[in-house]
């Protein structure tokens, strides 16, 4: 479940992009857009759409989707 | 309106979605992060949206000491690249500001706040502004994000971790209030507003408890219907026309309209009506047709939902606010409705709005605005060099591998190599650090040069992008020559290599005086040749003689 939304989210900040199958091996600069300004609108996005807030140490550490992902984990989204 | 440019003083975060609003339709553009001197200065046929924070442009510790005065001489510099522009041009400028800092309510209590009075005093100053020049358009976000509440439209961690000041909630206001503005360069005001009566105009049905039961007066309900009446009445003071569609027999509204003591719209007031049992749509294009008025200058006010919903599906055309159930709600949001605001309360045709009121020849003491140089001059900018010391490194590392743009070899120097390089003799390096009018902006650059005898290279040469227009890499080109030469240097090889991002440095060095560097053409023997091996082959390579090379606009920095 997760894993669709945050694919549905890195397709709507990145609509250019090919979003692979497996994306959490994406991570930042893994395509153009996907630059440090376009990181931070996706992992605000991502905040609104779980309702969940990182602290700025957090998101100093989620520049790639594995992070991410566990990073939700973490703030019990998904249990 | 179909090119906008878009700039602030701090991030705006251009790829945020709640930009969408916006930008779609539209050719917009952000340019470079924090470049808005260079927008005010530039292309003059285009609008410009400017979104301001006065904590960007003046650092709170200087407001502490100013008097009322010399603020608004320093709010007159920081406004100077605005009034260049309005002065040069007719295409709109929509400047969305806040003045809000926190602050303690005692210090407010007892004019102790020097922040808030230089707030008042930006305002004020904007607000002058306006009045002078029709092409400015200003957005008091302070206003919109109060009535949403300020608290969630700030960001701290935003503003720590990457100078965006505002919560996506405030983007949203931000972008959603700039919209409604700018969309009314494209769409004129609506003309007419078509006005129900029973449980509209007053409260009741007038069929069935007659002129004295009609809610309308100074008291509860009554006095809903009254404040109601007097917001259209506003809105027809502002060249609004009014218009009554009722399902009524038409003697009873007339008795209503002459009798009722409390009535705030007359008879005469109306430009129109129709009060019968027709169905309303009938009414509506009857009311269009008498007036030589297209549909689509019309606003339907009615509270039956059914009404609403049924002139929506048959005339699209017509705006129709939802009008909530909660009828207290009502006077507020009709004052505040958008469709029937206006720029001016004289315009006549609001879609001219760019060419509008050409003033000729206006000239205040702001507009004797200068050019770019001057503006920057007027800043007082100081630029310092630090030494690579340790406690530095870790910011070295960060504009190695943060920076994009002002990066001419985009080399990621992690802080071990940026060690090594501080304690190598064969290296030179330094940081720039940057103050101005506008406060302290740090570390914002750094240079990193390899000497072999008289020739150096030149390995890193960074600015951070919110730094760029301000010539601040002449300065740090001439500061790098300073320190060669102190270390009899003759010689300086320096190449770009292009990345998808780092264009903005791609004139610098032939800009400043530097020259292609063609092997075939050069002595074998020539010093430079040492440095072959670490030219490139890609890159555009230049070389420069030290003692000759001449840096222009080095002018507009204090000495």
């Amino acid at each position: 479940m997760i894993l669709a939304d945050l694919a549905g989210l890195l397709e709507k900040q990145f609509p250019d992009a090919d979003i692979p199958e497996s994306f959490l091996g994406l991570s930042m600069g893994s395509f153009p857009d996907w630059d440090s300004l376009g990181h931070i609108s996706l992992l605000l996005s991502i905040e609104e759409h779980y309702g969940i807030r990182f602290s700025l140490e957090e998101m100093e550490s989620l520049s790639n989707m594995q992070n991410i992902a566990s990073a939700l984990k973490s703030h019990g989204v998904g249990s | 309106m179909t090119e906008l440019r878009i700039t602030g003083t701090s991030n705006l975060l251009g790829n945020h979605r709640s930009w969408n609003v916006v930008t779609q339709g539209i050719q917009a553009d952000f340019g470079d992060f924090a470049d808005w001197p260079t927008v005010m200065f530039g292309n003059t046929e285009q609008a410009v949206l400017w979104v301001v924070f006065l904590e960007d442009l003046i650092a709170p510790e200087k407001a502490a000491d100013w008097t009322t005065d010399s603020a608004r001489d320093d709010l007159s510099v920081v406004l100077h690249p605005l009034v260049h522009r309005l002065s040069n041009t007719k295409y709109p400028t929509l400047v969305a500001f806040s003045t809000w800092r926190s602050e303690s309510v005692v210090s407010q209590s007892r004019l102790n706040s020097t922040w808030t009075r230089l707030g008042d005093s930006f305002t004020s100053e904007l607000s002058n502004l306006a009045e002078k020049f029709s092409s400015l358009f200003i957005l008091d976000l302070d206003r919109v994000f109060a009535e949403f509440g300020r608290a969630d439209c700030f960001d701290s961690r935003n503003y720590y971790g990457f100078r965006c000041r505002l919560s996506s909630v405030g983007l949203e206001l931000l972008t959603d209030s700039a919209q409604r503005i700018l969309s009314r360069f494209d769409t004129p005001a609506k003309k007419v507003v078509v006005v129900d009566c029973d449980d509209t105009l007053w409260g009741g049905t007038l069929g069935e408890v007659g002129v004295s039961g009609i809610s309308l007066g100074t008291d509860g309900l009554g006095m809903v219907y009254t404040d109601i009446q007097r917001s259209l009445k506003r809105w027809l003071g502002q060249g609004v026309l009014l218009a009554v569609v009722s399902k009524n027999d038409e003697e009873h509204v007339w008795e209503v309209f002459d009798q009722h003591p409390d009535m705030q719209i007359r008879r005469d007031d109306l430009v129109a009506w129709r009060v019968n049992w027709d169905d309303k749509r009938s009414n509506l294009v009857a009311i269009a047709k008498e007036l030589d008025l297209g549909l689509d200058s019309f606003v339907f006010l009615d509270n039956s939902s059914f009404e609403r919903e049924q002139i929506r599906q048959l005339l699209p055309q017509v705006a129709i606010p939802e009008l909530p159930e909660d009828v207290t709600t009502w006077p507020a949001m009709l004052d505040s409705l958008d469709e029937l605001a206006r720029f001016s309360a004289t315009d006549e045709d609001s879609t001219k709005v760019t060419q509008y009121r050409q003033r000729s020849a206006f000239v205040s003491a702001l507009t004797e605005a200068g050019d770019r140089e001057e503006f920057l001059k007027s800043i007082a900018m100081r630029p310092g060099s630090l030494q690579l010391s340790d406690d530095l490194l870790v910011r070295a590392e960060q504009l190695c591998q943060k920076t994009n743009q002002f990066n001419l070899r985009t080399v990621r120097h992690t802080v071990p190599t940026l060690r090594e390089v501080s304690t190598d003799a064969s290296y030179r390096s330094f940081l720039v650090s940057l103050e101005d009018r506008f406060g302290d902006h740090g570390t914002v650059g750094l240079v990193v040069a390899f000497l072999n005898k008289e020739v150096a290279f030149v390995d890193s040469f960074i600015l951070s992008c919110r730094m760029l227009g301000r010539h601040l890499e002449a300065w740090v080109l001439q500061e790098l020559i300073t320190c060669l030469r102190s270390n009899n240097c003759d010689w300086l090889v320096a190449e770009f290599l292009p990345t998808e991002r780092n264009s903005v440095a791609r004139s610098f060095l032939s800009d400043h005086g530097l020259v292609p560097l063609e092997w075939e053409g050069l002595p074998a023997t020539h010093p430079v040749s040492r440095m072959k091996d670490l030219v490139s082959s890609d890159a555009h390579a230049f070389y420069a003689d030290l003692h000759a090379l001449e840096v222009p606009n080095l002018e507009v920095f204090e000495s």
